[in-house]
């Protein structure tokens, strides 16, 4: 509920318009007419430009060409009021109003000798009494030294002078908290990433954070630092390219966070589909930041559709928030609309990223208490009152008949404890540790069942790298004692053999004996259980135990894959 | 005295048949030795048995089927065994003693002595009676049970619903199993005291009691004073 009452939030800020903008002054039906050459009379008012292009043409160099403009002003603004005119232009130029140079943006015709002065977009203050209701003429001296190719139009306002001032500050303001929160996420995820590298998804939320904070600086930057008209093209492609990576980034991160199959082959595909439209469309900036959005907001919405195929959590709430994303988009002008819905992609990555964190911080708490638990049934294993009672009957059998035998029972006792102690809080010891142990054991149970046991080892048991968990070697010997009887000699024989090679590590735990039940099934007693629980604490998945009966008794293989 | 000992610890089970063989001398017939629950159920089909004495924990498996199978049958059973929590359950199915592992002598006899004495057994857990069926072993709750009646070596169990059900023990030996709220009012009859309505005397001191049901029991006359004492 909470992710809904962020999102309303948002998009009431967003859509708060603070300072109304007023009525348009003028009307803009004329065409802007061009002219290279520079002549004086070209700036007056009743100059007739009929025979002029309505095409735009650059000369070469520093040459300098004319635009001229009817502008029809339909209402007389009032007397205490400030009027402007705010000219969106490529090029340096001199601004004549009714033949009055009312402003200027840099140097027309001495840009070569002079610095990148004037900018894309500026405003100029009109006189009062020149703003009677009428037509009037608008007149531009200009040059443009720099990209000739950019042939864009010239685009003219004329409004209140404080909105053409205040109007879009106004807007950065929102758009720069939203850019520092964007910031802030992603300095907070990067430093979540640096202390556990293997958080693949925090990195990527941290990046395309990272990235959606440089897109708005880079959208709006326009607004409150003068950019000069040759670069302004610089800007648009970075905008482009910022705009090609977030496109890639969203949906990867939903493949990740999703943990979906093929991520190699979408990562490729859809690189080579994002780079062609980028490539395909690269003269058109606005076009292609478009349409490699609408590629993110497309793709996104496949994967999750698959999320919620494949039943994965909250799936289907980043699926509403995204389809929520693209009515926000459809309903809304470009420039907000695109930062709304990226907005809402965001917190649906941030949702996703925090269901992750619970999950694994779940699954963190879960494998604490199963680490507990395997600790505690390790130690409970020689104190359950079968194995210790009988013990103790045993011995007191043995010490009222032989007192010697007696103490060697209890030696063998004391050592099977010790052992037990010295791997209790470890996950994996020392085979050679293991083998201690079994042995210790057999001693044990030599004296209860007076059977004689043997022990055999077959590999390389002296090597300390070999581990294992705790007890498991030990388990399957309790199972093959419990299970089976003794052959005709009144013995039984136990067998370990190791492999081990580049790919995996063998352990095979054979058993010669009768086995008691053969019809009946042993299916993961609390035996098996412990067995697994161990295996996968410390192996994850990349193990595999079989049990089951042979001719000779009992065949156990655990394989543990490198 | 026939005696079969199931252990599967070889060295307990060599102490339960010495401290056995040491109690009963020369009144024991023989004594078996089993280290398995299959064997010990096929030896107790096919063999008359005074006394079994059982470990519930056989090679990991669960005695219980054996126990269930065991005091259904004729003999008493005392169940030798490391998992005290389990005495409880044993007692309510009626087991004669359950003796706690590690044992010594001391504990084995006093065990030994409830049969040869025919002491009773001073817990209050017999919960139910174990009855051999031909669909197997069935249990009925003891709170059902109104009286008991001796039938040469078997005894004919009465039931509140009406029925009667055969038990494969004596009547010496359920009046050893049973509570205390079960009285014996004459050789051949156990009753549970509060089904008794009333004591009737009749001419030349002939006692009989009514149930609650109007069935009529007859009493002995060397019970009857007892049974006067606890009904009052």
């Amino acid at each position: 509920m909470k992710k809904f009452i962020y999102i309303a939030l948002l998009l009431f800020l967003c859509s708060c318009q603070i300072n109304k903008r007023p009525d348009l002054l003028f009307e803009n039906k004329s065409e802007v007419m061009y002219k290279i050459g520079d002549h004086k009379s070209w700036s007056k008012k009743d100059f007739d430009d009929k025979s002029w292009s309505s095409k735009k043409m650059i000369p070469e160099g520093n040459g300098l060409f004319w635009a001229r403009k009817t502008i029809n002003i339909l209402k007389q603004p009032d007397s205490l009021e400030l009027t402007g005119i705010a000219i969106h232009a490529f090029g340096a130029y001199e601004v004549f109003w009714d033949g009055i140079l009312i402003g200027k943006n840099g140097t027309p015709g001495k840009e070569a000798h002079s610095k990148k002065i004037g900018v894309t977009d500026n405003k100029f203050h009109i006189p009062n009494h020149l703003l009677k209701i009428g037509e009037h003429s608008l007149a531009l001296r200009m040059s443009q030294l720099y990209e000739k190719k950019d042939k864009r139009g010239i685009y003219i306002y004329v409004l209140n002078y404080n909105y053409l001032i205040t109007n879009k500050l106004i807007n950065t303001i929102f758009i720069n908290i939203l850019a520092g929160a964007f910031l802030l996420t992603s300095l907070y995820y990067l430093l979540l990433f640096i202390n556990d590298r293997k958080q693949l998804g925090t990195l990527l939320f941290s990046l395309t954070s990272f990235l959606f904070f440089l897109l708005i600086i880079a959208e709006y930057i326009k607004f409150y630092i003068p950019i000069h008209y040759s670069n302004f093209i610089l800007r648009l492609k970075i905008i482009g390219t910022l705009t090609l990576f977030i496109s890639f980034l969203v949906p990867y991160y939903f493949v990740v966070q999703f943990s979906l199959k093929n991520r190699k082959q979408f990562t490729i595909i859809y690189s080579i589909i994002l780079t062609s439209i980028y490539l395909f469309y690269s003269k058109s900036y606005d076009y292609t930041a478009i349409t490699l959005s609408q590629m993110m907001w497309f793709s996104s919405i496949l994967i999750i559709s698959y999320a919620i195929y494949t039943k994965r959590k909250a799936a289907i709430i980043v699926l509403i928030g995204l389809i929520f994303s693209f009515f926000i988009y459809q309903i809304s002008i470009y420039d907000i609309s695109l930062f709304v819905s990226f907005s809402i992609i965001t917190l649906c990555m941030f949702y996703l990223l925090s269901v992750k964190l619970k999950e694994q911080r779940l699954a963190f708490e879960h494998s604490i208490a199963e680490s507990t638990r395997l600790r505690y049934e390790l130690l409970k294993k020689n104190i359950q009152p079968h194995f210790l009672m009988n013990t103790l009957t045993s011995l007191i059998d043995w010490v009222e008949e032989s007192p010697e035998k007696g103490v060697e029972f209890i030696e063998a006792l004391a050592l099977e404890f010790d052992l037990l102690n010295q791997v209790e809080d470890q996950k994996l010891i020392p085979i050679s540790q293991e083998i201690a142990l079994c042995k210790s054991h057999l001693n044990i149970m030599r004296y209860r069942k007076e059977i004689d046991y043997q022990w055999e080892t077959e590999g390389d048991i002296e090597n300390e790298l070999l581990k294992i968990p705790p007890a498991i070697i030990h388990t399957l010997l309790e199972n093959g004692i419990t299970h089976c009887k003794p052959i005709e000699n009144n013995s039984m024989k136990f067998k370990l053999i190791i492999k081990n090679d580049l790919k995996k590590l063998q352990y095979t735990f054979l058993t010669y004996a009768k086995v008691r039940n053969t019809e009946k099934e042993r299916k993961g007693g609390t035996g098996f259980k412990y067995i697994k629980a161990r295996l996968s604490e410390s192996y994850g998945n990349k193990w595999q135990f079989t049990s089951e009966a042979e001719n000779h008794g009992w065949k156990n293989i655990i394989i543990i894959e490198k | 005295m026939r005696i079969l000992i199931i252990e599967d610890e070889n060295r307990i089970a060599k102490r339960i048949e010495r401290m056995t063989k040491d109690f009963f001398l020369n009144i024991l017939k023989n004594i078996t030795c089993i280290n398995s629950l299959n064997e010990g159920i096929e030896y107790i089909q096919n063999n008359e048995l005074d006394l079994v004495l059982l470990d519930l924990n056989l090679n990991g498996e669960n005695g219980f089927e054996i126990l269930k199978k065991s005091v259904s049958e004729s003999f008493h059973t005392i169940i030798i065994s490391a998992n005290k929590q389990e005495a409880l359950t044993a007692f309510e199915y009626g087991v004669l003693d359950f003796v706690p592992k590690p044992f010594n002598k001391n504990r084995l006899e006093q065990a030994f002595n409830r049969i040869v004495k025919k002491e009773e057994v001073t817990t209050e857990n017999l919960q139910f009676l174990a009855i051999k069926k031909r669909s197997g072993i069935q249990l009925i709750n003891i709170n059902n049970v109104l009286y008991i009646k001796g039938a040469g070596v078997y005894t004919e169990i009465y039931l509140d619903n009406g029925k009667k059900e055969l038990h494969d023990k004596s009547l010496e030996k359920l009046s050893q199993l049973l509570p205390k709220t079960f009285q014996r009012i004459h050789k051949s009859y156990l009753v549970k005291i509060n089904e008794i309505k009333e004591i009737i005397v009749q001419t030349g001191s002939k006692y009989s009691i009514e149930l609650k049901n109007k069935e009529i029991l007859p009493v002995g006359r060397t019970k009857y004073k007892l049974l006067k004492e606890k009904l009052i």
